[in-house]
């Protein structure tokens, strides 16, 4: 009874799942700085600590490149978790702390919100011990990104 | 028998749930949602993915558009549905028609076979200035920082196996005759006869690409780790070293634990080097705006507790994949080269 009842959850829960789904992706119509303040809000809102926003954007101006698109990445992680990945798993050192991108285009009005899905860490880093870590990152990122998704929003 | 009583009650119920799953009409604007919406945009307003105007839909058939959705565009950003079924493909296609307010054009069959050898010259002639004298079109994809909503259509890969299996000879002769409103593919009725037109579909059919990338035959480790013959701070020197002689813009180092813990607990013998050729990353957001889930030009060094020093890079070629995107491929490769030849000099 048990396992059939695991089955039945598991069917229920089992995500969609299309080809190509390496990226996690958002969109929202609301002005830049204010998705930029959701997707932080939301980050700390599941526990992670904001290491930093990498201003791609401005170093693009800067060397001749872009306008005015924006491009920042925001830099977050659970402190005590990502030193024991650093000191245990050293090899996933490259894809820490996690990451969230937001981009605009020039001219856009869409805000463009993306993460990795860790499904393809798992993937790359088949280790068991990974497998709930990566499970976590994966439904926190998926609920900070809907926590983003303001499609409809209307812009300033 | 209480428990055979509720193992019956689970079955039914799966049975249920199943007859519902497969016997239910698949509903169209479930399905874009599920699969299309973060890329085209809801109702085809374009994003990352091409939008899906009422002028372009008008243009081309179900049959298009459905083989369209089931191949993708191997190599390029558009991914396959092979697992949709033929209803859920035909629900598809007709929640994306139900807002271009047309329906599926009838298009006339070419009256005669092509010849590939007649059809160069004139590819040449007419084709190749735009969509490349192999097929292969322009770089690039939707909406990005080097490419507006205002130019939202390049010239597509002809030679992609997933158009040719996608587009009738129909179809591509009525975008030949017609052209494309709104775009620069102007109508060649007239200038090309039908024999003419049969001719240069036959050519750009021989011009069929295996544009999907070679597949890796061994699968590749996502991190390349090697060990140091210095100790810590020589080789974060002689990788910074390497790097400015690699013509890298090199930003402040950081260690990996910043921002996250206290200033003073911070493990300093975990330092990041962060670098960026801007021309370069200007080109690869022209190619995917979602390149910087990875942000990969950064190589760290660590010190374990053994006193061993290590670098740990991210596998270019290892994690290409994740884009569906043959041009990012190639470039990842190169950015790799780069990458090994900096750790290489840095250690040498």
């Amino acid at each position: 009874m048990k396992t059939a009842a695991w089955l039945l959850v598991g069917l229920l829960a089992a995500p969609s799942f299309a080809a190509g789904d390496a990226i996690l992706e958002a969109h929202t119509n609301e002005a830049f700085p204010e998705a930029m303040l959701r997707v932080q809000d939301a980050i700390i809102d599941h526990g992670y600590v904001i290491s930093r926003v990498q201003r791609v954007d401005f170093g693009l101006t800067q060397s001749g490149f872009n306008e005015e698109g924006r491009y920042r990445i925001v830099f977050f992680g659970r402190p005590q978790e990502i030193r024991r990945l650093a000191e245990e798993h050293p090899r996933l050192i490259p894809f820490l702390p996690l990451k969230i991108t937001l981009s605009q285009a020039e001219n856009e009005t869409e805000t463009m919100v993306l993460a990795l899905d860790p499904r393809q860490l798992a993937a790359l880093y088949p280790d068991p011990a990974l497998a709930p870590v990566f499970a976590r990152w994966r439904a926190d990122l998926r609920s900070i990104l809907a926590a983003a998704d303001r499609r409809h929003a209307r812009r300033e | 028998m209480k428990n055979r009583r509720s193992i019956g009650s689970l079955s039914s119920a799966l049975l249920l749930l199943f007859s519902g799953t497969v016997f239910a009409a698949p509903d169209g604007e479930r399905l874009y949602q599920q699969h299309c919406t973060v890329c085209h945009g809801e109702r085809g307003s374009g994003g990352i993915g091409l939008p899906l105007s009422a002028q372009k839909l008008n243009m081309v058939d179900d049959a298009y558009l459905a083989g369209t959705i089931r191949h993708g565009r191997p190599g390029r950003i558009m991914p396959g549905f092979p697992a949709l079924s033929d209803g859920q493909l035909q629900a598809l296609v007709g929640h994306i028609r139900s807002w271009s307010g047309g329906g599926s054009p009838r298009l006339p069959a070419l009256p005669q076979a092509g010849d590939p050898v007649a059809g160069k010259p004139l590819w040449g002639q007419y084709c190749a200035k735009c969509h490349g004298a192999d097929g292969s079109g322009a770089s690039g994809t939707g909406v990005t920082l080097s490419r507006q909503r205002a130019f939202s259509v390049m010239p597509p890969a002809l030679n992609n196996p997933g158009f040719l299996d996608s587009a009738s000879d129909a179809l591509i002769r009525h975008t030949v005759e017609n052209g494309r409103a709104d775009t620069p593919m102007q109508a060649f009725r007239g200038s090309l006869s039908t024999r003419q037109i049969a001719d240069v579909i036959a050519y750009m059919r021989s011009l069929r690409g295996s544009a999907a990338p070679a597949a890796d035959p061994v699968p590749q480790p996502a991190t390349l780790i090697t060990e140091s013959p210095y100790d810590f701070d020589a080789t974060v020197f002689g990788l910074r070293t390497a790097l400015q002689g690699n013509n890298f813009r090199i930003f402040p180092d950081r260690n990996l634990e910043k921002g996250l813990a206290d200033e003073l607990d911070v493990n300093q013998r975990q330092l990041t080097l962060r670098f960026c050729n801007f021309a370069e990353l200007y080109r690869m957001l022209g190619l995917d705006p979602r390149l910087g889930i990875l942000l990969p030009c950064r190589i760290t060094v660590v010190e374990d507790a053994d006193g061993k020093v290590k670098v740990l890079a991210m596998n270019m070629n290892a994690v290409a994949r994740f884009f569906n995107n043959d041009l990012i491929t190639e470039v990842f490769h190169k950015m790799q080269e780069t990458q090994m030849r900096v750790i290489e000099e840095g250690l040498f």
